[in-house]
């Protein structure tokens, strides 16, 4: 036969012998060298994941201290930049004020030098025309100029309304002239005075060279003049016009 | 040095000691030696085992040896294989050293002998129920004798019972088959041909093997399983 019962059983017996010392010396200690292996793996990794957490969160710590820098770097920049932008505007401005206070003193001692330029233009001019017309006039009339200014001044007062007269005369009225009168002009005047109102009598007489040329009455306060003074400042007004015009022209250009 | 003659099909037939029914025959001395082989081997090796990683390479054999037979078994029973691990484990380390050493000359496989298959079949003719009732209980493992009708009782209990005679002989046929036809093939042509046959036969030896110890997981899934395929048809017809 070819089963043998006792055989069997013994084979039984040894397989069971075996199933039992491989369990301990084989299949535990391997399966546990593995699960301790397995474990240490997953500690490493775990380890190894917190490290890198860690690491991120450093990463992301430096990251926003890295950004707070460059914002704050970015800040004093700005703010430099505006102290700049101020300062160079202060600076500018004050440039500004500078050479409008330059450019005032200049203009100003401009305006001076064009006053006494026209001061000594008008003297001169004055003085040139004056004499132009009194030769002129010597030459065309035969006759004194100045005779010729009494005359006109006597006849401009002869034909001034007696309104425009003062009222009464505080002071004895005095007759100026640019030029020193004669005798026979002096008396033409005071009768022509006289005649028009009878208190205008024992007229003071002065010279004032500036009124270059021509006569003024000052009585009562008031005053009535024909002299070349009046003529000078009008050219002197006109004079200016023309070279103010003249000035604007060149800017715009 | 051949302690079998050709005419002796099974290793039982060498006895060396006899005393009434109790015989020490070659099948019981070579399952001693296969035995003291695989536990003084385990012994040397997990001695000394590293759970670092550095291992040796002896370690790392029976690592891969025992995973994979962890992972078969995984696979097969769709369960944790650790409950299953020593018995399945044992059946086909030692099914597997038992048919691998035929290269050894003089040794012959206690697994060639009808009495050893015969025993690993019981093994897990018995196993298969206490698996079965261990999971789900007397009563949720007889059940399964009566499904899907108790018609089927008889049926049930036939296919059990020829399935681990399957088993043995299955076993028993292959591995003495192959070491008779080497012996034969021995004397008729002895060079080079039964070299080929001896490397088939190890082949042959390891392949049945690993269905002898992935059959017995089987029947023991089917044991351990059937109870929760009725449980999962009720949920579904529900």
């Amino acid at each position: 036969m070819l089963i043998d019962w006792f055989t069997v059983a013994a084979q039984v017996i040894n397989f069971l012998i075996l199933l039992v010392l491989l369990k301990i010396f084989l299949f535990d200690k391997i399966k546990n060298a593995i699960d301790q292996r397995e474990k240490n793996i997953q500690e490493r990794f775990d380890k190894a994941e917190k490290q890198k957490q860690e690491a991120e969160q450093e990463y992301e710590n430096y990251t926003q201290k890295s950004k707070a820098l460059e914002d704050k770097w970015d800040a004093k920049l700005e703010e430099a930049e505006k102290e700049a932008k101020d300062r160079r505007n202060a600076l500018v401005k004050e440039a500004r004020q500078e050479v409008d206070g330059l450019k005032k003193s200049w203009q100003n001692a401009l305006e001076k030098q064009k006053s006494s330029f026209f001061e000594r233009f008008q003297k001169q001019a004055a003085h040139q025309i004056f004499d132009t017309v009194k030769k002129n006039l010597s030459f065309l009339a035969d006759t004194d100029v100045q005779d010729q200014a009494v005359k006109k001044f006597l006849s401009r007062f002869q034909d001034l309304d007696k309104d425009k007269l003062p009222e009464t005369l505080e002071e004895p009225p005095r007759i100026s002239t640019g030029f020193e009168l004669s005798e026979k002009q002096k008396k033409s005047i005071q009768k022509t005075l006289s005649e028009k109102r009878s208190d205008l009598q024992d007229i003071a007489f002065d010279v004032r060279p500036e009124l270059i040329f021509g006569l003024a009455l000052a009585a009562g306060g008031k005053k009535i003049t024909w002299h070349a003074q009046n003529y000078l400042d009008a050219l002197e007004k006109e004079l200016d016009q023309a070279i103010e015009s003249r000035d604007h022209e060149s800017e715009n250009q | 040095m051949n302690f079998m003659d050709i005419k002796q099909i099974s290793p039982d037939q060498v006895i060396f000691f006899q005393y009434q029914f109790i015989s020490l025959n070659l099948t019981i001395v070579f399952t001693w030696v296969v035995m003291a082989l695989l536990v003084i081997g385990s012994w040397l090796v997990t001695r000394r085992l590293s759970t670092g990683p550095k291992i040796s390479s002896w370690q790392n054999i029976l690592e891969i040896l025992v995973t994979g037979i962890q992972d078969q078994i995984s696979e097969i029973s769709q369960q944790k294989a650790k409950r299953y691990m020593p018995f399945i484990g044992t059946l086909f380390i030692f099914i597997a050293a038992c048919n691998l050493l035929t290269v050894v000359p003089g040794y012959e496989s206690p697994t060639a002998s009808l009495s050893t298959t015969a025993a690993l079949a019981i093994c897990v003719f018995i196993s298969v129920p206490l698996f079965g009732i261990a999971r789900k209980g007397v009563i949720g493992y007889l059940k399964q004798y009566i499904q899907p009708t108790v018609f089927m009782l008889p049926f049930n209990i036939m296919g059990e019972l020829s399935r681990t005679l399957a088993l043995a002989v299955r076993l028993f046929g292959n591995l003495m088959s192959g070491s008779k036809i080497v012996a034969i093939l021995l004397a008729i042509i002895p060079f080079i041909f039964p070299v080929v046959m001896q490397l088939l036969g190890l082949l042959t030896g390891l392949i049945q093997a690993y269905i002898f110890a992935v059959l017995a997981m089987v029947y023991i899934a089917s044991a351990t399983q059937v109870q929760e395929h009725t449980d999962t048809k009720k949920n579904n017809n529900e």
